[in-house]
């Protein structure tokens, strides 16, 4: 097993617009997924 | 393509765990490599009682066994800033970037240390104007190359 911990200090504005589309995308991501959990707990407390 | 897993603790957690398979475009550059990238998307669904331990090392479960059914395959876990989804002790001084961050980390280790599995992991911190961002990739030891290479594009960029 290998884990690496990098650093970056200086981004570039590509990286940090690179980081931001992950953002955005990770925002999708889950909202497609709240809706899904009725189907995964239908028992679920709604309250 | 996606696959969804529920996962339900006896004291009352619900989690879901949904691996989204990345486009090519992933880093806005071509990448020409025999691996599929799938991103990790996890959602506290409701809190239950009592310690969220159990919930992780089944969630390791989970990417343990998708990544020994899928060789060429990378995980990527990118850290959001939002607060939705997780819970922070009010007492913790912890942004919610950081706090998914050591909460992939503690999976992590479950993969490696108690299933002794032969994975490798890098985060990457990214010191940003909004603070700092965290990326996470967990691969089989055989594509630890390619890691090195998406480090060269990452870098690049």
């Amino acid at each position: 097993m290998e884990s690496i911990t990098k650093h970056i200090s200086n981004p570039s504005q590509k990286l940090i617009e690179l980081m931001q589309k992950m953002e955005r995308e990770k925002d999708e991501r889950r909202e497609k997924l709240r809706a899904k959990v009725d189907l995964y707990f239908p028992d679920r407390n709604k309250n | 393509m996606e696959f969804s897993f529920p996962i339900e603790s006896e004291d009352g957690y619900k989690y879901l765990i949904e691996l989204t398979e990345q486009t090519l475009n992933f880093l806005g550059v071509p990448f020409n490599y025999d691996v599929r990238i799938y991103n990790i998307t996890l959602s506290l669904i409701e809190k239950g009682s009592l310690t969220v331990n159990p919930v992780l090392s089944r969630i390791g479960y989970i990417l343990s066994d998708f990544l020994d059914e899928n060789g060429n395959v990378i995980l990527y876990f990118y850290c959001s800033p939002t607060d939705h989804d997780i819970e922070i002790r009010p007492n913790r001084i912890i942004t919610p970037q950081e706090f998914r961050s050591k909460l992939f980390l503690n999976i992590y280790k479950r993969l490696s240390y108690k299933f002794k599995k032969e994975y490798f992991h890098i985060s990457y911190t990214i010191n940003s104007p909004d603070g700092k961002l965290f990326n996470h990739f967990i691969t089989h030891r055989k594509n630890k190359n390619i890691i090195e290479e998406l480090e060269v594009l990452i870098h690049d960029k």
